[in-house]
């Protein structure tokens, strides 16, 4: 008896980052 | 295309789409976003079982075509888990429709295209020609008052990620397929998400758009930004007018560049993993590494129920170390320019508290970032909590 071979597929999740400002004013002031 | 419910029959199916892919043939729910890879003879057996062929035929006509006998019960619990199969009284829902497929469409017809170029190229006419418009992390200090400038840029932030994540949701629904925005975590990183595992519904061909739609929406923002700037710099305005502008669009070269970082599943890596014809890179690639520890520390094989394509164990070798190197600098950043630069600002803050003069201004600086930080880790806290619960819930069988 065969199982039949069924794989189930990935996700497409598609993205965009948040918050970035806050680590550049930080370098800047520690600059 | 596309097997519709059957009205006879004991066993029924939900409306269910196919695509051949190089493997096999992608069966999905574009409503619930439930989608495997059959072999050829296990997407016929679904057509036939749709048009009303009993069980017990679909086995016959199994073991005449394959030469084997299937193994029913296991076949049917694979439907059932991938939600395939409709309960006993529970009747096939209304075909709901796809809301925004004309917004889509002009997004991205031909005319709307060509606009976005024509921006896109004016932009970098304007950038050659006056300097001051081009990209720098200057433009973020449009103003000497830090707490102002991580308010308007947060503030900024909102609508900007919506219109990037709006161009991805257009994308798709010009093709009828539906998504969701949720936010999520990628490694430490939190994001905005735009869930389309429909477009496992339309030939492979037809995705790329989609996954390119958010980056499409960045370029032409900031685009608009830069020649907005430019032409509030020429009207003679205070220089802040302009400034606002160029620092939203220096957000959006951010948000550009992150896309860069494949390795955490951004909308690039998409875009390469379907160039590279792999269905499941990312997932199959770290069990890869997974099994290459446990291997090191002399402990058996990990054990996974997933069962990656060919392709994918193929390419995982060359992407693992990719895809080391590159949580390796995500980590490396945090420690090295993250947490103590952070410290470094709580410093300040707690000196600026205590200290016995405090101008306005500074205690305005440090609850603004004491509050855009808090806000960050938080939304990065509580998504990791109900990921992991999510998690544990499809743990336990029901």
């Amino acid at each position: 008896m065969t199982k039949m071979p069924i794989r189930k597929a990935g996700t497409i999740h598609l993205t965009s980052h948040v918050i970035v400002i806050i680590i550049i004013i930080i370098i800047h002031r520690q600059a | 295309m596309s097997v519709t419910a059957s009205a006879s029959g004991s066993i029924r199916l939900h409306r269910l789409t196919m695509v051949t892919e190089d493997d096999g043939v992608m069966v999905g729910r574009p409503d619930i976003g439930s989608y495997a890879v059959f072999p050829e003879e296990g997407a016929e057996a679904l057509r036939l079982l749709d048009a009303g062929m009993p069980m017990s035929g679909i086995a016959a006509w199994y073991q005449q075509t394959c030469g084997t006998s299937l193994d029913v019960d296991d076949f049917l619990a694979a439907l059932d888990d991938l939600k395939f199969l409709c309960a006993d009284g529970e009747d096939e829902p209304a075909e709901a429709p796809v809301r925004w497929q004309r917004l889509g469409r002009w997004t991205f017809s031909p005319p709307a295209l060509v606009c976005y170029a024509a921006l896109t190229v004016a932009a970098v006419v304007a950038m050659a020609r006056a300097p001051y418009l081009r990209p720098t992390y200057h433009h973020i200090f449009f103003t000497q008052y830090l707490s102002l400038i991580a308010i308007t840029l947060a503030a900024a932030l909102v609508p900007t990620i919506l219109l990037h994540e709006s161009f991805h949701a257009l994308a798709g629904r010009r093709l009828g397929l539906p998504s969701t925005l949720a936010i999520s975590r990628r490694f430490y990183y939190l994001v905005a998400e735009t869930r389309l595992d429909s477009l496992f519904s339309v030939p492979r061909r037809k995705r790329y758009l989609p996954f390119l739609a958010g980056m499409i929406a960045d370029v032409v923002l900031m685009s608009a930004l830069t020649l907005i700037a430019a032409f509030l710099h020429h009207q003679g305005l205070p220089a802040w007018c302009a400034g606002v502008c160029l620092a939203i669009a220096f957000t959006c070269v951010f948000r550009l560049i992150w896309q860069f970082m494949f390795y955490l599943r951004t909308d690039l890596y998409f875009v390469i993993s379907h160039a590279l014809r792999c269905p499941d890179l990312h997932s199959a690639t770290r069990f890869y590494i997974k099994a290459r520890v446990w291997r090191l520390l002399h402990r058996p094989p990990p054990q996974s129920d997933a069962d990656w394509a060919d392709r994918d164990r193929a390419i995982a070798r060359w992407y693992a170390p990719l895809l080391i190197i590159g949580y390796g600098f995500s980590l490396w950043s945090l420690l090295w320019a993250g947490i103590p630069s952070t410290m470094h600002f709580a410093s300040l803050i707690i000196d600026r508290f205590s200290g016995s003069r405090n101008p306005a201004g500074g205690v305005l600086d440090a609850l603004s970032f004491i509050l855009l930080t808090a806000l960050e880790w938080g939304l990065v806290l509580y998504v990791t909590v109900r990921d992991r619960r999510a998690l544990a819930r499809q743990a336990v069988p029901e």
